[in-house]
């Protein structure tokens, strides 16, 4: 992987860059494994934008009579242009993020995007029990390991200032009490997807591919002996590592001929944990993620906003004192306060609503890359000032999987891993059920 | 500058009477009393410490488990240095790792994710690569008579890297299986096009870099016949314990012998390695990471300030702070001999002494002052929290699920005393924040990047405060060097720093079957006069530091 030498670069040189046109799109190769997609011909994607500390439903649900006929919430007012292409939730409940150790931020952290209840660990509760972290793996992480798709990365994982490794940070799971922590430099994002192929000529290629398997196989098998050693439960620690050894013998051909498919590197940024530039950095991370699905180096991705909880103040849109998080726990009877939460909530609207414009810029086929990418938006919380996990602020959208928008569908307390259930079976996971047992019966009624 | 405190701290403590809320919702654990604070006579404030444990010499050991760990990105980075000469190449990338307790090497988040194995390859072929170029400076044969002698000398003293190499990075002898199966990869990498001996040896040492022998400390060792149920680490097992917890890196060659020559033995022979190991400044680095860690320094490389508030704060006052608090905490923790030192000793900054002028403990530092603010301004809140989970290891359980409050907006011309005044003025919040907002307030007198101050917003800091809820100092206090003379004698803070040591040397949690070690480590460090180098030395020389509970895989 390439060796950039970061001093010297002025974040000047970085922020022209972002003020800009985003970075230039590559120019798209043919779908690899087009035909194994069913009819659509193109790969169906999956793209989770995360945003944190709950929202205002009041402000958020659709107005209109009718499951068809209605108008975003005025803080959903951005995505007006993607209004037919977005199904919105009233009514699902995020009901296993409800047991467990942990505070609501952890707990809805955990639960999210893996169904399970949290486990125990080292982390500081709300109740006197401490926390771990997801009791199972991510949809995300699912869909890459039983789809299995010929991609150089099963799954992706970008983000912003996500700098709090703790259960409260983390939503990926590869497996239980497994995060995956998302790459929040632009630089590190870069060099990782697009950084400079292997070999320098095919011989060359064919070369290291011959002397990586060997080398990995060696390392393959010591891992048997060790097996033999340890008790189960470290033989699970080692089983991660084995399993990310043959993950990446599985790519070693798509690693080293890396597809001529390149958006051009970001400039270096001296700084990406800071605060005044989390938009931009943002918008360069959604547009590297939007990059990446257009070569096809992976298909199922996120996008994180940072952390839940987190310290991030809104200085770039003048939200000049206080924390976001704070702002979220305005109460309800402080006008002034409650104003500049809107603003908060709206400016990750126009973030969410960016990504799909950026995925609606990719051409393909007869469509666009939105129409074949299913796009989930996520909040750990529905309400940050009272942290209910009921009625969780939910949005899909694009045309991943057939998904029909235009609709608004309302719930009375459904378990949303009913949710998460449908979302595997329009990528084509005909799954019965997803995460803990005792919340799913099956693909939320009505989606599909 | 005394002046009186009942003057602000008084008004706080009636309002907690006259709403009666308790403090014990607010702390972990079974709350010990349902009774408002205010009801209690003062000496019945004070809870006691928990009992200690029964712990006699013969009372059945419980030392938890060894779960593998693996290498952190600096024990790798370090290992790589002692094994190799060579430094990581900078465009390497491993993901952070998740911190868990506040320390990075945790064996519970300690994971490998396919982006980590990306690295560990990228990274193990620019070593390879780099370690084989060379390879005049540490091949044991002579490199021009191999290619006179031809193929099978070649292999012949391949078979010597491969042991001395392998034992080294493996950090114990190899076995006959692991031996055949490098020598092998080494015939690989020898037909392939171009040079056979260098590339059979790249090989190997790619190898041996991305195995999980390497990767990880995985410590198994056998059934201890005296104690039934528990598995004694084996003599390497314990060398890398040692050597990862003191340098956080590898063992050295003396280390080593000692391990080939079962002399890890007696706690006698541990302490005499320990010691030495101490005496080496790589030691000094690592314990490092400990307090930068413990104390949260580590966070000022990504401190940010507004530069409205603090203009020109960067990387050169990001750099003072952490070589201010280093010296510091060093001069306490190895040159004093007494950690009563870290949190009351005197500091005058050895090269800029005008800078900080005179001040007393780390919680003057600049660093910890800075890390427990916001980018505009100090937060009471925050330094009252770091108090008590990181000097107090009395954690705070976060706000409740249901809490719904009109959050302050107070009025920016105010002092920031005087801003958070609302947590004790409601009470909601005060059922918890006087646990925590009268110990930040001790902090006034420093700003958000540690600057000493008498005056803000025109008006005086009112640094004087209270401690509640402690075992042994509850009590007003004046200003930050009376509080840091509490933290000092108290014994609270010093069992602290002992649970502190506990989780990053075990890489866990401490665990009820943990209460003997946590005292006996206790009774050696004040019985030393509080030096935390004995603390080291019967932390590596309990009984339980070599133990682990049996294995049955």
């Amino acid at each position: 992987m390439s060796r950039r030498d970061r001093r010297g670069v002025t974040r000047r040189t970085w922020l022209r860059r972002a003020g800009q046109a985003a970075l230039a799109l590559p120019l798209l190769q043919l779908p690899r494994g087009a035909g194994a997609q069913g009819t659509r011909g193109y790969p169906q994607r999956l793209v989770i934008f995360y945003q944190p500390n709950g929202t205002k439903k009041e402000l958020w649900s659709p107005e209109g009579p009718s499951e068809t006929e209605w108008t975003p919430g005025p803080l959903l007012r951005p995505l007006t242009p993607f209004r037919d292409r977005m199904v919105l939730f009233d009514g699902v409940d995020m009901k296993v993020a409800l047991e467990g150790p942990g505070g609501p931020h952890q707990r809805g952290m955990a639960s999210l995007l893996t169904g399970q209840i949290i486990t125990e660990g080292d982390f500081i509760g709300g109740d006197g029990r401490r926390a771990g972290w997801g009791g199972g793996p991510s949809i995300d992480q699912v869909l890459a390991g039983e789809l299995r798709p010929d991609t150089t990365f099963g799954t992706l994982e970008l983000g912003v200032r996500c700098k709090e490794a703790m259960p409260r940070g983390r939503m990926i799971y590869r497996d239980r009490e497994q995060p995956v922590p998302p790459i929040d430099d632009p630089m590190v994002a870069y060099d990782r997807l697009f950084g400079s192929g292997m070999g320098e000529d095919e011989a060359s290629t064919a070369r290291l591919l011959r002397k990586r398997r060997s080398v990995l196989d060696a390392v393959s098998a010591d891992f048997a002996e060790l097996y033999r050693r340890v008790t189960p439960e470290d033989r699970a620690k080692l089983e991660q590592h084995a399993s990310a050894v043959r993950n990446l013998e599985q790519r070693l051909d798509a690693i080293a001929t890396r597809p001529e498919c390149n958006p051009g590197a970001p400039d270096p940024v001296d700084d990406p944990m800071a605060e005044a530039y989390f938009g931009e950095l943002l918008r360069i991370q959604i547009d590297q993620l939007v990059a990446a699905l257009a070569c096809d180096l992976t298909r199922y991705s996120s996008v994180q906003c940072s952390t839940s909880v987190n310290a991030l103040r809104f200085t770039f849109i003048d939200l000049d004192r206080h924390q976001g998080h704070s702002l979220s726990h305005a109460g309800d009877g402080h006008a002034a306060l409650q104003v500049q939460w809107e603003r908060m909530l709206m400016w990750y609207s126009e973030q969410l609503a960016y990504l799909l414009r950026r995925l609606d810029a990719v051409p393909e086929g007869d469509g666009t890359l939105l129409d074949n990418t299913l796009v989930l938006a996520v909040n750990e919380l529905s309400r940050g000032n009272s942290h209910s996990l009921a009625d969780m602020p939910f949005i899909l959208a694009g045309g991943g999987g057939g998904l029909v928008g235009g609709r608004h569908l309302t719930y009375d307390g459904a378990s949303h891993n009913d949710l998460l259930v449908g979302i595997l079976h329009l990528l084509g996971l005909e799954s019965a059920s997803f995460g803990h047992p005792d919340f799913t019966t099956g693909p939320l009624p009505g989606l599909i | 500058m005394q002046r009186t405190v009942h003057r602000t701290t008084r008004p706080l403590l009636a309002a907690l009477v006259a709403v009666g809320v308790t403090l014990s919702a607010c702390e972990e654990g079974p709350p010990p009393d349902a009774v408002p604070v205010g009801d209690l006579p003062a000496e019945r404030r004070l809870p006691a410490p928990p009992p200690k444990p029964v712990c006699d010499p013969d009372a059945p050991l419980d030392p938890g488990l060894a779960m593998p760990r693996r290498l952190t990105r600096l024990e790798y980075a370090n290992t790589v240095r002692d094994l190799l000469g060579l430094e990581v190449a900078e465009g390497v990338h491993f993901p952070p790792e998740e911190q868990i307790l506040g320390f990075d090497n945790n064996a519970r988040s300690l994971q490998i994710t396919p982006l980590h194995a990306e690295g560990y390859l990228s990274s193990a072929e620019d070593l390879a690569t780099r370690y084989i170029e060379a390879m005049d400076d540490w091949l044991p044969c002579d490199r021009a008579q191999l290619r006179v002698d031809g193929l099978a000398a070649q292999r012949d003293c391949a078979e010597g890297v491969i042991a001395d190499l392998g034992r080294r990075a493996w950090r114990r002898p190899l076995t006959e299986a692991e031996h055949g199966r490098l020598l092998a990869l080494y015939d690989v990498g020898a037909e392939l096009e171009g040079p056979a001996f260098e590339n059979g040896l790249t090989m190997v040492v790619e190898a041996l870099l991305q195995s999980p022998n390497f990767l990880f400390r995985v410590e198994v060792g056998a059934p201890d016949p005296e104690r039934p149920g528990l598995n004694r680490l084996d003599d390497h097992e314990l060398a890398s314990r040692l050597a990862y917890l003191v340098w956080r890196s590898m063992p050295d060659a003396e280390l080593s012998a000692a391990a080939d020559a079962g002399e890890l033995r007696t706690p006698g022979q541990i302490a005499a390695q320990a010691t030495r190991l101490m005496a080496d400044p790589r030691a000094r680095a690592a314990w490092w990471t400990f307090f930068a860690q413990w104390l949260h320094i580590d966070e000022v490389e990504a401190l940010h300030r507004e530069p409205a508030m603090y203009p020109g704060f960067g990387d050169g006052a990001r750099r003072f702070m952490q070589e201010s608090a280093r010296a510091f905490v060093e001069a306490a923790a190895w040159d004093a001999g007494d950690l009563r030192q870290l949190y009351d000793g005197p500091f005058r900054h050895p090269d800029d002494p005008e800078h900080l002028g005179d001040r007393r403990g780390v919680l003057a530092q600049p660093a910890v002052l800075a890390v427990t603010s916001t980018p505009v301004m100090t937060n009471p809140v925050y330094r009252g929290v770091f108090v008590r989970e990181q000097i107090l290891c009395a954690p705070l359980a976060p706000p409740p699920a249901d809490l719904a409050v009109v959050a302050p907006d107070p009025d920016p011309n105010l002092t920031t005393r005087e801003q958070f005044a609302e947590h004790s003025d409601n009470p909601t919040c005060a059922g918890c924040h006087v646990l925590i907002d009268p110990l930040g307030f001790g902090f006034e007198h420093y700003d958000a990047i540690g600057n000493r101050r008498e005056v803000q917003n025109g008006h005086p800091v009112d640094a004087a405060g209270e401690i509640v809820s402690t075992w042994d100092i509850d009590g007003e206090f004046y200003d930050l060097d009376a509080l840091a003379a509490a933290l000092a004698r108290s014994e609270q803070v010093h069992r602290c720093v002992a649970t502190q040591l506990f989780r990053y040397a075990y890489g866990r949690g401490e665990g009820e079957g943990d209460g003997c070690t946590l005292h006996r480590l206790y009774d050696r460090y004040v019985d030393a006069g509080y030096d935390f180098e004995a603390m080291i030395v019967a932390l590596v020389t309990d009984p339980s530091f070599a133990l682990r509970r049996g294995v049955t895989p």
